[in-house]
């Protein structure tokens, strides 16, 4: 196709002063990786696509459901049963002819992650899950590549641009440096979204990788934007660098294969231990009990040795922890179970670990 | 002072403004907890007139505080 006609295609946006024939031709030049192409995912292909942006990944090993449709309407009923990447990049050729559409049909893990990214300049996170979630930053963080982050929860949505380049930028583990459990939040499949808050925010997404890229107008780098479609308010936030919680992201490529993304985020493999065979341990040598909670939280624990290291801290306290044997506890048995996880991802099997159930609250009454 | 509430946040503790004195975002933060046990097991990020603060934060009666946990839908 002739000059004249990508011209007449992208007029309607070249005729913008601030954006110009200098921002198409960024817009050409640019590689976009959508990682997600499912509620998020679709409005930004479809934007992206359509804006003319050269090079776009599509990295998802889903296929097409009925209930993806009332809100990825990228697809349609004939795509039930198919690889999302894959319909995804045809109906996005059959709007675009002239860009590169590219398609992953694959988990991203620690193993494909960080060649797939240095491949793009740009990552949007269309994920829908945690564990994707932590290592995608992660894998950008350690790859410099700036990261457009969304996210959405029945009628709220969130985002963000981690730039990944300057000193101070910060990143998803600056907001929540240790990754929830996902079953403590629920995602779209249990908690349900209305199909036009993704809608939204991904085209929010599509729209920030469009500014980065063509350098127009105020990015959402160390900012987060929240949207509430229910009572139309939008709450904009500063963020900012927290520096111990740089500690849990890796420092370099063989670290990063090393971390258990998945086993980060799940509770089933933190193995609790309950009140009477706790208090059996607690005269044991070669034990450290440990208080994850933040240093000003009661009830005080003095009547067994331990160790004080909120759970925040305790990846970059880890050396601290000398003894074959570990115990968590906190307020309840949560948090203390996240840190096992955390200290399991750190020890592997080099030392037992253990969450106490029902935390110290449960323990304190026992004693009564 | 008021509190805006985000996500879960608001099914465990309503969209109200809830309270209305504490010294710091610590002290608010406790006694949050005690009337909502269910909010010391989530995980949100404290925001203090629309900055997000990573320790204890002092406040006063014009303060905006904002709890906001983290969302993985897609």
């Amino acid at each position: 196709m002739s000059t004249l006609n990508s011209y007449d295609r992208y007029h309607r946006q070249i005729i913008l002063p601030e954006f110009g024939e200098a921002g198409q031709q960024k817009l050409l030049h640019a590689k976009v990786l959508v990682a997600g192409a499912g509620g998020l995912g679709c409005p930004a292909l479809q934007y992206l696509t359509a804006a003319g942006v050269g090079t776009i990944g599509i990295a998802d090993h889903d296929v097409v459901t009925l209930n993806n449709l009332h809100r990825q309407i990228l697809y349609a009923e004939k795509d039930i049963g198919f690889s999302k990447a894959e319909r995804a990049a045809v109906a996005l050729n059959q709007l675009n002819s002239q860009i590169k559409i590219i398609p992953y049909n694959q988990k991203l893990t620690t193993k494909n992650a960080l060649t797939l990214l240095k491949e793009f300049d740009v990552i949007i996170d269309g994920t829908d899950n945690f564990s994707t979630r932590y290592m995608i930053n992660d894998a950008c963080v350690l790859l410099k590549k700036t990261l457009v982050y969304g996210a959405v929860s029945q009628f709220e949505g969130q985002l963000s641009v981690f730039r990944n380049q300057r000193d101070g930028d910060v990143s998803y583990r600056d907001m929540f440096p240790d990754p929830p459990q996902e079953a403590d939040v629920l995602n779209c499949d249990e908690a349900g979204v209305l199909g036009t808050m993704p809608g939204m925010i991904g085209t929010m997404m599509a729209s920030e990788t469009i500014k980065l890229i063509t350098g127009i107008g105020d990015s959402l780098i160390n900012q987060l934007l929240t949207y509430n479609m229910l009572n139309n308010q939008f709450y904009q936030l500063n963020l900012s660098p927290a520096k111990h919680d740089r500690s849990f992201i890796p420092e370099n490529e063989a670290e990063f294969l090393k971390i258990n993304y998945e086993w980060l985020c799940s509770t089933a493999t933190v193995e609790e231990i309950d009140i009477p065979s706790f208090n059996n341990f607690i005269d044991k040598n070669n034990l450290d009990v440990i208080d994850v909670r933040e240093p000003n939280e009661l009830p005080g624990v003095d009547e067994f040795p331990n160790i004080k290291i909120p759970l925040n801290q305790l990846a970059s306290h880890s050396a601290e922890i000398k003894s074959g044997t570990v115990i968590t506890f906190c307020q309840t048995g949560k948090r203390s179970k996240a840190a096992a996880t955390i200290l399991k991802n750190i020890f592997g099997t080099d030392k037992k670990i253990y969450s106490l159930k029902g935390g110290i609250l449960e323990w304190k009454k026992s004693k009564l | 002072m008021q509190i805006y509430l985000f996500g879960r946040l608001t099914e465990i503790a309503g969209n109200a403004a809830l309270i209305s004195d504490a010294a710091d975002t610590d002290t608010l933060i406790k006694k949050l907890h005690t009337i909502y046990p269910a909010m010391a097991e989530s995980t949100y990020v404290i925001a203090v007139d629309k900055q997000v603060v990573h320790s204890n934060t002092l406040l006063n009666e014009h303060s905006v505080v904002a709890l906001l946990p983290p969302f993985s839908g897609g």
